[in-house]
C-alpha cells in the first residue's frame, strides 16, 4: 500500500550544496559573536563613539533610503514605460555604481563634488559650502551606491505589472498622475518595499565610498562601518562590539520584514 | 528516491569537479620562493621603499622584493592574524614591541630612521596656515591621522603639548591618504610626516614653525626581520640599513642617524 | 447625436481597421466578429488608449480624436466607461472602491458604489477584496464599475468572455436589467451572436479591419452577407451560377431549382438548416431539389441535433432527436437530402 501523500525528498545534491551556503554565511557571523567582548561590551556600546556612529549611521541611511525613493521610483518609471531613445544606456550609468568598487564611486565623487571638483568647485567659491567631511556628503555618497538596487526592483516590479489594469484606470478617468498614485504604485507595494530597503541596508553598510568621499570625523562623518574600522586598528575588542550592533540593527529590520520582501502584488 | 537516478548521478559529477577546484587552488596558493622577500611596511615609507626593493633587486638579481605598504596598525593586525611576511618595518617603537611580545616577530629590531612631524599645506597655502594656532580656524579644512595610527597619535601628542584644540574635520585612516587629499587641496592644512611632503613636493609645503616655540616631534621606523634564521630578510634588513638604503631614506626626507 | 461618431481609419500594430460607426444616446450596439477582426483596436480607438490615424472619434457632440485638426482627449478625459475582457479589478481595493474608481468625492463614492452593488446584485460584497469573487461575480463588478456615474460611452467588451455556463446566465440576466437603463450610448463587442440579438439594438459586423454588415439582429439573421455571418447565425450560405431558375452550385455537379427565374449570372444561396429533410430513401413527391450525402458530423443545439454535410455542398440541417433515430443517423451514413425552391432565397452575388 502507497501512502497517500508521498513527500516529496528534494535531491540530496541540492540540500549539501544549500547546507554548504548556510554555514558559508553563519561561520563568520558565529566567528564573530565568539569574540565579544561581553565583559566590556555594555561600556563600549554606551561609550560617545559608538552612540555617535549608531546615531549618524541610522540617520545618514535612513535619509539616503528616502532620496533613493524620490529619485530613484521616477526614474525606474521612465525605464519601465517610457520609450526613450537611449534607456539602455541610462539604465547602464545608473546601475553602474552597484558593479564600481566603492572607493572608486567614492573617488568619482570626489572629481565631481570635492571642493577642487567640476561641480564642487563653483559651488564652493559660490556659496563656500563643502559636500565631502560634512553629512550631506556621507548621504550622497550613500545614495550613490545605494540608489541602483532601488531602481533596479522597481523597475523590474514595473515591467512586470500588466498594463491594462493602467489602462483600464485611464479608461475610469484617472489622470497619468492619478495612475500612477492610485493604481500603479499600490500595485507595486511590496516591491517598492524591498527596494527601499534594500537601499536602506546597503546605505547602512556603505563604507568605501564613504570614507574617501566625506572623509571620516566622529560624530559627523564616521558611520558605524568606519568606527569599526578604525577601532579595528586601536581596539580588537571594540570593533567586535560595534560590528555586533551592526548586525543586531540589520538583522531586526530584514527579519521584521520577513516574507513581505518576496510577495508580489 | 527511484526515478531520480541519472540527475544524482550527474550531481556527484559536478560536486567531483567543484572538490578538485578547490584542491587545486589551494595548492598552487601554497609554498614561497626562497628567493622573494615580503616586506610589510608603514605606509609613509611608500615611496623610499618603492626605490629601495628596485635597487635591492639591482644589486640581488636572483631575488625578488613585494612590498605591502598600511597604516601601521593595519599592518599590526595582519601580522597578529598570521599573514605571511618576511621583513616588517614599523612607523612606531610600541607596535614593534607589540608583535615582539606576541611571537609575530622573531628578529632583532634595529631603529632604521626617523620622520619629523610637520604641519603641511597645499602648495599655494590657500587657507593662509603659518602657524600651529591656524589648525583652530574653524573656516579651515584640517586633517590628521585617526588614533591609533601612529601618523596620528604623533598628530595629538604634538597638538596637546602646545595646547592647541583643532578644529578637526578628518581623522584618515592612513597618512597617504591624508597627504593626498591635501595634495588635491581638499583640506587647507594637515599634520602628516616631512617625508610626506618631500615625496609630494610639487603640490605640498611644509609650514616652517618656530623651532624655539615648537620643538619637533619624531617618528622611529624599526626595521626586523619577522623569522630570525631568514637569510633572505636578514640581507634585504641589512641593505636598508647599510649606505645606499641611508642615502635613499634621506633622499625622501627621512632622518638617517 | 450626442452618443458615439466613429468614422475611422486605426493603424496599429501593422494592423488597418476602417470603420464608420455612430451609436446614439440610449441605443445599444453589438460589435460582432472573428478573432483578429479589430474589435479591440476599436475598442481601443474609441477609449482613447491608440490614437486613431485618419478620421475623426466624436463623442457626446464633442470631437476627442482628429489627426487633421490635431486635436486629441486623452482618455481619462473623456466621458467613457469600459469593462474589459478580464474583469481587471484592481487587486489592493475593496470591491467598493473598485466600482466607486471614477468617483473623486469620498462620500458620493461610497453611496454610489453601494447602490450599484445592489443593482448588480452583490449588495453586501463591498468590503470584499477582488480575490474573494468568482469569475462571474468578478465580471459583475467590473461592469457595475463601467456603469456607474452615467458616462456619455459605455463599452462592454466580451462581457461573457471566459464565463462558465451559470455565470453567464447571471450576467446576462443583469446586462439585460442594467444596461437598458444606462442613459448613455452603450457599445457591446462580443463574438456570440445570442448575446447580440438579446442585448443589442443593432449590430455591427466587423472582420478583417472593415464592416461588412450592420442591421438589426433579425436583420443579420434573415439576411447574412457573409459567411462568417451565416455561420454565426447558424444560416447556410451556397454559392453558384444562376439560369433560367436552376443554380449550378460551384464546384459540383449539383444542379438546385430556384423560385426566382430572373436571375442569372453569379447567386448566393441561403438555406434555413431547418429547410432542409432528410430521408433514408429518394423522397417522391414536390420537393424537387434532392441529393445524396453523407453525414460528416452531429452535435446536440438546443433541443435540435445539428447534423454536418461536407460534400457534395458544405451543410448544416437541423432535425430533431426522434429524425435521428428514426433515420439511424450517425457519421458516415449516407442519407437523401431534399429542399424546397421556395425555400432557397437567392439572391445576386456582388463580383
Amino acid at each position: 500500500m502507497t501512502t497517500r501523500r508521498r513527500l516529496r525528498r528534494p535531491p540530496w545534491v541540492l540540500v549539501t550544496l544549500a547546507a554548504l551556503a548556510v554555514v558559508f554565511f553563519t561561520l563568520p557571523l558565529v566567528g564573530l559573536v565568539g569574540r565579544v567582548p561581553w565583559a566590556r561590551l555594555g561600556t563600549v556600546l554606551t561609550s560617545s563613539v559608538v552612540r555617535e556612529a549608531l546615531a549618524l549611521s541610522l540617520l545618514t541611511s535612513i535619509v539616503a533610503a528616502l532620496i533613493s525613493a524620490v529619485l530613484g521610483v521616477p526614474l525606474a518609471w521612465v525605464l519601465a514605460r517610457v520609450e526613450l531613445p537611449g534607456r539602455s544606456v541610462i539604465r547602464a550609468l545608473v546601475t553602474l555604481p552597484m558593479v564600481l568598487p566603492p572607493v572608486v564611486g567614492g573617488a568619482a565623487l570626489l572629481f565631481a563634488f570635492g571642493r577642487r571638483g567640476t561641480f564642487g568647485g563653483p559651488l564652493y567659491d559660490a556659496t563656500s559650502f563643502v559636500l565631502p567631511f560634512s553629512i550631506w556628503g556621507v548621504i550622497v555618497a550613500n545614495v550613490f551606491v545605494a540608489m541602483p538596487f532601488l531602481v533596479v526592483t522597481v523597475e523590474g516590479a514595473l515591467r512586470g505589472l500588466d498594463e491594462r489594469y493602467e489602462d483600464a484606470a485611464a479608461s475610469l478617468g484617472a489622470s497619468p498622475l492619478g495612475v500612477f498614485r492610485r493604481v500603479t504604485l499600490p500595485m507595486i507595494g511590496p516591491s517598492l518595499t524591498a527596494g527601499v530597503t534594500l537601499a536602506w541596508a546597503r546605505a547602512l553598510g556603505e563604507f568605501g565610498a564613504t570614507v574617501t568621499f566625506a572623509g571620516n570625523l566622529p560624530g559627523r562623518t564616521q558611520t558605524l562601518p568606519l568606527a569599526v574600522f578604525v577601532e579595528l586598528e586601536r581596539d580588537r575588542d571594540a570593533a567586535v562590539a560595534i560590528s555586533l550592533v551592526l548586525v543586531a540593527v540589520s538583522l531586526i529590520v530584514l527579519v521584521a520584514l520577513r516574507d513581505r520582501w518576496w510577495r508580489r502584488s | 528516491m527511484r526515478g531520480d537516478s541519472e540527475p544524482v548521478l550527474r550531481g556527484h559529477w559536478f560536486v567531483a569537479v567543484a572538490v578538485s577546484a578547490l584542491v587545486l587552488a589551494s595548492v598552487s596558493c601554497g609554498g614561497g620562493d626562497e628567493d622573494v622577500v615580503d616586506v610589510f611596511a608603514a605606509a609613509s615609507l611608500t615611496d623610499a621603499f618603492t626605490d629601495l626593493a628596485a635597487a635591492f633587486e639591482r644589486a640581488h638579481p636572483d631575488s625578488e622584493v613585494r612590498l605591502n605598504f598600511a597604516g601601521t596598525s593595519t599592518l599590526r593586525e595582519q601580522l597578529l592574524d598570521g599573514a605571511d611576511a618576511d621583513v616588517f618595518v614599523s612607523a612606531n617603537m610600541a607596535i614593534m614591541d607589540e608583535l615582539i611580545a606576541e611571537g609575530a616577530v622573531a628578529g632583532q629590531p634595529q631603529v632604521m630612521a626617523s620622520n619629523t612631524l610637520v604641519l603641511a599645506v597645499p602648495i599655494d597655502d590657500p587657507g593662509r596656515v603659518d602657524d600651529l594656532s591656524d589648525v583652530s580656524r574653524p573656516e579651515l579644512l584640517i586633517g590628521v591621522c585617526a588614533r591609533g595610527v601612529p601618523c596620528g597619535d604623533l598628530a595629538h601628542r604634538f597638538l596637546e603639548l602646545h595646547d592647541v584644540t583643532p578644529e578637526v574635520d578628518t581623522e584618515e585612516p592612513d597618512v597617504r591618504s591624508l597627504a593626498r587629499r591635501l595634495a588635491d587641496r581638499e583640506l587647507d592644512a594637515a599634520l602628516i610626516y616631512r617625508s610626506d611632503v618631500v615625496a609630494d613636493h610639487d603640490h605640498l609645503r611644509a609650514v616652517r614653525l618656530d623651532p624655539d616655540r615648537y620643538e619637533p616631534l619624531e617618528s622611529r621606523y624599526p626595521i626586523a626581520a619577522i623569522d630570525r634564521d631568514d637569510p633572505g630578510a636578514a640581507e634585504f634588513v641589512d641593505f636598508v640599513l647599510g649606505p645606499e638604503g641611508r642615502s635613499v631614506l634621506e633622499q625622501w626626507g627621512f632622518t638617517v642617524r | 447625436m450626442s452618443g458615439l461618431v466613429l468614422e475611422a481609419v486605426v493603424e496599429h500594430n501593422g494592423f488597418r481597421l476602417s470603420v464608420s460607426l455612430d451609436v446614439a444616446r440610449g441605443e445599444t450596439v453589438a460589435i460582432v466578429g472573428p478573432n483578429g477582426a479589430g474589435k479591440s483596436t476599436l475598442v481601443r480607438a474609441v477609449t482613447g488608449l491608440t490614437p486613431i490615424t485618419g478620421g475623426r472619434v466624436e463623442l457626446a457632440g464633442q470631437v476627442v480624436d482628429e489627426p487633421a485638426s490635431d486635436t486629441f482627449v486623452p482618455p481619462h478625459e473623456r466621458s467613457i466607461g469600459a469593462a474589459f475582457q478580464d474583469a481587471l479589478l484592481f487587486p489592493h481595493l475593496s470591491v467598493a472602491a473598485n466600482v466607486g474608481f471614477r468617483i473623486r468625492e469620498r462620500r458620493r463614492r461610497l453611496t454610489a458604489a453601494d447602490a450599484w452593488l445592489e443593482r448588480v446584485g452583490l449588495s453586501g460584497f463591498g468590503d470584499r477584496r477582488p480575490s474573494e469573487l468568482s469569475g462571474g461575480e468578478a465580471r459583475r463588478v467590473a461592469i457595475a464599475r463601467a456603469l456607474i456615474d452615467e458616462p456619455a460611452l459605455v463599452i462592454l467588451d466580451e462581457p461573457f468572455a471566459g464565463l462558465d455556463a451559470a455565470a453567464t446566465v447571471g450576467v446576462r440576466r443583469m446586462l439585460v436589467d442594467q444596461v437598458g437603463e444606462v442613459p448613455g450610448a452603450r457599445l457591446i463587442v462580443t463574438h456570440d451572436p445570442v448575446d447580440a440579438q438579446a442585448l443589442a439594438d443593432r449590430v455591427v459586423v466587423l472582420e478583417a479591419g472593415a464592416v461588412t454588415q450592420t442591421g438589426t439582429p433579425d436583420d443579420i439573421r434573415r439576411r447574412p452577407a457573409t459567411k462568417y455571418v451565416a455561420d454565426l447565425v447558424g444560416l447556410n450560405l451556397v454559392h453558384g451560377i444562376a439560369r433560367d431558375g436552376r443554380v449550378q452550385v460551384d464546384g459540383t455537379d449539383l444542379e438546385l431549382a430556384v423560385a426566382n427565374r430572373t436571375l442569372s449570372g453569379g447567386v448566393t444561396l441561403t438555406i434555413e438548416p431547418h429547410a432542409v429533410s432528410l430521408h433514408g430513401d429518394q423522397p417522391a413527391g414536390s420537393p424537387r431539389n434532392t441529393w445524396t450525402a453523407e453525414v460528416g458530423g452531429m452535435h446536440q443545439l438546443g433541443d435540435v441535433v445539428r447534423v454536418q454535410f461536407d460534400a457534395p455542398v458544405p451543410l448544416v440541417v437541423d432535425v430533431t432527436p426522434g429524425a435521428v433515430r428514426d433515420l439511424g443517423l450517425a457519421p458516415g451514413r449516407s442519407v437523401w437530402l431534399a429542399v424546397k425552391a421556395t425555400s432557397l432565397d437567392a439572391r445576386a452575388r456582388p463580383d
